[in-house]
């Protein structure tokens, strides 16, 4: 039974919020080691030289439930 | 050599002067008492001459010639009469507090000296390195249209240095926080080199809803030095490339599709020549990346463009 006042309607919603993760603050070591791979990459095309750690990154992005093209 | 002089000699050998410790070793002066004078000066002192070194040269040099009639005299004479008399001389020794307190004073100086060289050759390092082979290629000429729809190409950028970060204005956290981050930055660059001399750049990875409109109102909220600049999709795409910034937003979007816009998260700083000189990652603080920035501005021997 919850109390009728305003903080009864946001507590619910709280948690549903703080539960949810965001895009940009999961998958921090994936993220991180693609960007240097891709920083320090000599090749021409260091998003594709570095397909791997982003395919990686993507799996983890995935089991989020975020999609990323 | 005679034990009652061990002692001494075990005192005076870290005082040995460097020409001594330099001169050839294995002659000891019993050996060359039968050479001529000349010879016996090169060859390697023994602890009397030693000690005697250690003092004032002429002092010695003069008493033993009163003595002996010749400088450091091959003999068993010595210049002190009595082990005692040599035992005092060389307790006091070199170690003298003044010869401590320049000793002091001399490592302290020359550790700040290379304390200093050593960062400045660092950051030259790191300065130079990226316009050789084996670091980020990063940069190269790109071409976009900045906030208020003007062209903007690399050769843009040339004169001053340039702080460059890829973002987009719908995003959530991330860039907001980086970008106050960079606020400060400029704020710290400009305080301590005057206004001018660091362009700061946005680069909008998400050139489907950022319109040069979109982004110049965005901006504005940080700083009102930092130029935004967009472009078609493929514009984007290969100035991303050429930076080596990851980037996955879908070319063909349509209005109202929900998508992800990722990138990867660094200020890029750039010369005034136009080549990469340093990519500072989220774990710098405003202040230590504000330093990073002025140091290289510092060690920048050629002209920036203050206009």
């Amino acid at each position: 039974m919850q109390p009728n006042n305003m903080a009864a309607d946001l507590k619910p919603q709280d948690q549903e919020a703080a539960q949810k993760p965001k895009p940009c603050c999961v998958c921090k070591d994936e993220k991180s080691a693609r960007d240097e791979c891709m920083l320090f990459s000599n090749a021409p095309d260091p998003q594709d030289a570095c397909k791997n750690l982003v395919g990686q990154y993507r799996s983890c992005m995935a089991t989020y439930g975020f999609k990323l093209a | 050599m005679a034990s009652p002089f061990a002692k001494t000699f075990r005192l005076a050998e870290p005082g040995l002067c460097r020409r001594c410790a330099a001169l050839p070793a294995g002659r000891t002066f019993a050996s060359t008492s039968t050479q001529n004078p000349k010879r016996e000066i090169r060859s390697r002192p023994t602890t009397s001459a030693i000690t005697a070194r250690i003092r004032t040269q002429p002092n010695t040099v003069r008493q033993s010639i009163a003595q002996h009639g010749q400088p450091f005299s091959s003999s068993s004479q010595r210049a002190y009469k009595t082990v005692e008399e040599a035992k005092a001389r060389s307790r006091v020794g070199p170690f003298s507090w003044q010869a401590g307190l320049f000793f002091l004073l001399a490592g302290a100086g020359l550790t700040v000296y290379f304390r200093y060289e050593k960062a400045r050759m660092a950051r030259a390092r790191i300065a130079e390195a990226n316009k050789g082979i084996g670091k980020p290629l990063v940069g190269g000429p790109f071409h976009l249209t900045d906030h208020n729809g003007s062209e903007f190409t690399e050769q843009n950028l040339k004169g001053k240095y340039s702080l460059v970060y890829f973002g987009f204005t719908h995003c959530p956290d991330i860039c907001p926080e980086e970008l106050d981050k960079m606020a400060g930055m400029i704020d710290r660059v400009k305080e301590k080199n005057g206004g001018n001399v660091m362009k700061p750049v946005f680069i909008s990875c998400d050139p489907a809803r950022d319109t040069p409109e979109v982004i110049r109102r965005y901006l504005a909220e940080f700083h009102p030095e930092i130029l935004g600049m967009t472009g078609s999709w493929q514009e984007v795409k290969d100035v991303c490339k050429a930076y080596r910034v990851y980037f996955s937003t879908p070319p063909d979007v349509q209005p109202g599709q929900d998508y992800l816009v990722d990138h990867s998260i660094y200020f890029y700083l750039m010369d005034p020549e136009g080549d990469f000189v340093e990519a500072i990652g989220r774990n710098f603080t405003v202040e230590a990346a504000a330093k990073v920035i002025n140091d290289h501005i510092a060690d920048w021997k050629g002209k920036i463009d203050r206009s």
